[in-house]
């Protein structure tokens, strides 16, 4: 199953984190920094560079206390289950040219890992024993059931394209052309869907401020700094996906292959984050009948048009 | 030990602050908020969030009870202020900052586990233990069972009793709304305000109605999930109440308003949210056109004593989120004391 | 490697089923069952079949989600409180549950097993799609569209309101009588 010419040496499997937690401090050090600005406050970029340094040393100092009869045995599941569910997702992502795992079924394996922050989250939001963190849990399932199948229907019209399951194969299938132009509604419901399942943005519901924290509601020290720093990986993790999926990969002038796939990365970041602040909360109650009614018939004729191109190119049998 | 020192120095250089507005304490309340912006400091969402518990205002006998669970349940490392005077806002933040570095204090004060909490006292943000035992078994660790009830569905469902407020982000201070849920819509309401002001006590928004509607908009759009207007909303009625007003701001908040009225993300949010007998977006539409006729002219009345009857007639069958954005589109004030006593 | 990797999978997965009848807690049942379909997913993985135990990791990780919903929504004790036991008719059902074990691992450890014969494809994935879209269509298609159609029948007959209910008697109401609107309107 596993191609050893293809992956990466297995020094990247510590690599990885490393470069995944880097993107993520990039992205909280913009995120605060716009939240700055906004506020109108001191606008130092080095207090935004400094910021996740200084909330996670906070948490980690930050003691663990326990509401009334908690089930700590989900809360932990959940809560640890976050960041596993980033890394393993990431084992696909090609750094430059090369994955850390080159899997046959690298879009499935990547698709199978994040919806385990379907578990974690609802597992969090469900073992505080509080209120409003059991709704922003529920509203997290919600959301998932509502984004899910045209966020896989924008995998498969990518892999279609490509005629592979395979990530590299992706890219290299966009050699002369982006898929982001071949498919641009699978793009956007693939960008749509990385901001709803990280929680992010728009999608924020599940740990939005009308229910105080949500799923994160209860949760102190090490679990908050788990259960947060693994919600920015999921993000990260899922805007590099974009990458070789519908921008290219490695591919640009110039700079090698791991620049431009850093800097494409940065770029969707930059906008997810960006787009936090300028929009309301989307709930559930109008996204999940926008998502079947619309994104899937949508999704699903990307994908028409795609295979008759495909077949059109004298692809397939 | 040198670890945690410097690791509890970091962590207090930017501290979560949990803001517990007090009726009548609104000066203070603003004044905090608005050193916090300077400052860069995130106000915490939670008490399990928050690093400092400042009090805005002299609570009165409840809300004294309800501070002191919410303080039980902030975890260490932690810094409690009581402000009553607006000036002193600089002085005692950086007081609780020093509080939070010092690691010897610190350390005394970590305290064990929260245990099974008298019921009275139980009247936090909107938390409820509410799991219950099967059949005929006894409560299970003090809590009440639910018992069972007709919904809107046709369905059976448990039915949960939770007092929302008064500790909630972008809530009216001192409201406590009780609800019966089942699932999470709202079956019965009733609403009162804990300690609220005497009759007959002081207007503190006084000749400043832009920006008293602009702290009502501002807490309406966090509700709502929009972090760029309220945050813009809360930094124009920073300015409308540093100086004098002048024609600048005011062409600033008519844009904001013209902004907030013709999004149409929020206006397909909002379509159809029924509040009692009108909806969610005519309460907006209601909102916009207070501010902006604050912002044309000083005379403009004072604001209405909360209908709370009205505001939980305007509750039931709503579910949770429509329950926030409705709070937030009625804003009773809570300062002024209720016109009628609450049903109930 | 791959033999200590299977003891363990196995080891789990059965652990973790036993888990689900010994536990309180209707949520911590949902999540050990999901734990034991993720090592039989661990197993499918290890005989080769990538695409396969990618899919069903995926499925089971969905499934025991919205699982746990309807578990605790429907079931006593979702927070195990109290003490719970699941089981009925233990005798009877510990009696067939034996009796089916014996049977099975009797066949598989007597049944005479022909020895491969070539080799397994290159591309598992491809023999795998090739042989659902060409040989066994007509079973898949058979299938597909009898799931489709019992997951409609049962929408259809659990719901209180339908169509007319919803739209008018002529289906033609401009918005649709919901207590709560959805985002399209329809």
């Amino acid at each position: 199953m596993a191609d050893p010419t293809a992956a990466l040496p297995l020094w990247s499997v510590l690599v990885l984190p490393l470069l995944l937690i880097s993107a993520a401090w990039v992205a909280v050090a913009f995120d605060a920094a716009l939240t700055a600005r906004a506020r109108g406050g001191r606008t130092e970029v080095a207090a935004a560079v400094l910021l996740p340094a200084r909330e996670t040393a906070r948490l980690l100092v930050g003691q663990r206390r326990r509401t009334l009869a908690p089930d700590r045995t989900l809360t932990t599941t959940g809560v640890v289950l976050l960041p596993i569910a980033a890394l393993l997702a990431a084992a696909v992502l090609p750094l430059g040219a090369r994955p850390v795992a080159d899997l046959s079924v690298g879009v499935v394996w990547f698709n199978a890992m994040e919806v385990l922050a379907w578990a974690a989250v609802w597992a969090a939001g469900w073992g505080a024993n509080s209120m409003l963190s059991l709704v922003g849990g529920y509203r997290f399932v919600a959301q998932g059931l509502a984004y899910e199948l045209p966020h896989m229907f924008a995998l498969i019209t990518a892999a279609l394209a490509a005629e592979s399951l395979r990530v590299p194969d992706i890219v290299a299938a966009q050699a002369d052309l982006w898929f982001v132009v071949l498919m641009p509604v699978a793009f956007l419901a693939y960008l749509v869907s990385t901001a709803a399942m990280a929680f992010w943005g728009p999608f924020d519901a599940p740990v939005g401020r009308d229910v105080a924290g949500g799923a994160a509601l209860e949760l102190c020290g090490i679990d908050r700094l788990l259960f947060v720093g693994g919600r920015w990986l999921l993000l990260v993790v899922a805007a590099a996906m974009a990458v070789p999926l519908f921008l290219g990969g490695g591919a640009g002038p110039l700079l090698p292959a791991p620049a431009w796939v850093a800097l494409k990365t940065l770029a969707v970041l930059a906008l997810l984050v960006w787009l936090r602040r300028r929009l309301p909360t989307v709930r559930m109650d109008r996204f999940a009948e926008f998502a079947w009614v619309v994104l899937i018939p949508l999704t699903i004729a990307q994908a028409l048009v795609v295979a008759i191109v495909v077949l059109q190119r004298g692809g397939g049998m | 030990m040198d670890l945690t020192r410097l690791l509890l120095r970091a962590g207090a250089a930017r501290p979560h602050v949990l803001l517990l507005p007090v009726p009548g304490g609104t000066s203070v309340r603003l004044a905090v908020e608005a050193e916090l912006a300077r400052r860069g400091w995130p106000l915490a969402q939670s008490p399990a969030d928050a690093d400092v518990l400042v009090v805005a205002g002299r609570p009165g006998p409840r809300l004294s009870e309800i501070v002191e669970a919410v303080w039980h349940r902030l975890p260490a490392p932690r810094a409690r202020i009581e402000l009553t005077d607006p000036a002193d806002v600089g002085l005692q933040l950086d007081a609780a900052a020093a509080v939070l570095a010092n690691t010897a204090r610190q350390r005394a004060r970590q305290h064990h586990d929260v245990g099974p909490v008298s019921h009275h006292a139980h009247e936090e943000h909107g938390e409820h233990g509410g799991h219950e035992g099967h059949g005929d078994m006894g409560p299970v660790a003090g809590l009440p069972m639910a018992d069972l009830g007709e919904d809107r569905d046709g369905l059976t469902l448990d039915r949960v009793h939770v007092p929302l407020g008064p500790l909630l982000p972008d809530w009216p201070p001192g409201l406590v709304v009780r609800v019966t849920l089942q699932g999470d819509v709202v079956q019965e309401a009733e609403a009162e305000v804990v300690d609220g002001p005497a009759a007959g006590e002081v207007d503190v928004w006084a000749g400043r109605a832009a920006a008293r509607e602009l702290d009502a908009l501002a807490r309406f759009l966090g509700v709502a999930g929009w972090d760029d207007a309220a945050d813009r909303a809360r930094r124009l009625r920073d300015d409308l109440l540093s100086g004098a007003p002048d024609e600048r701001h005011a062409t600033q908040v008519r844009t904001l308003v013209r902004r907030v009225r013709r999004s149409r993300a929020l206006r397909w949010l909002l379509r159809g949210l029924a509040a009692g007998d009108t909806d969610v977006g005519a309460l907006l539409e209601r909102r916009l056109a207070a501010v902006e006729r604050a912002v044309r002219g000083p005379d403009t009345p004072p604001s209405p004593p909360p209908d709370l009857a009205g505001l939980a007639r305007a509750l039931v069958g709503a579910d949770l989120a429509t329950l926030r954005l409705i709070v937030a589109a009625l804003d009773p004030d809570t300062e002024i004391a209720p016109a009628r006593v609450p049903h109930g | 490697m791959s033999v200590v990797l299977f003891w363990a999978l196995a080891g789990a997965a059965v652990v973790l089923g036993v888990l689900v009848f010994r536990l309180d807690s209707m949520a911590q049942v949902t999540f050990a069952l999901l734990g034991s379909f993720l090592a039989v997913a661990g197993l499918v993985l290890l005989l080769g079949l990538g695409y396969l135990g990618a899919v069903i990791a995926l499925m089971m990780v969905i499934e025991m989600v919205i699982m746990a919903v309807f578990m605790i929504m429907f079931m006593m004790n979702p927070a195990g409180l109290m003490p719970m036991t699941m089981t009925h008719n233990r005798r009877g059902s510990l009696v067939i549950s034996v009796g089916a074990f014996v049977v099975l691992a009797a066949g598989i450890l007597l049944v005479d097993w022909p020895a491969r014969d070539g080799v397994p494809p290159p591309d598992p994935t491809f023999a795998l799609g090739e042989a659902l879209m060409g040989g066994q269509m007509l079973t898949m298609m058979t299938l597909g569209v009898g799931l489709f159609a019992t997951i409609v029948a049962t929408v259809v007959l659990s719901t209180d309101r339908g169509r007319y209910d919803r739209l008018g008697d002529e289906l033609d109401a401009p918005v649709a009588d919901d207590p709560m609107g959805g985002g399209v309107g329809r």
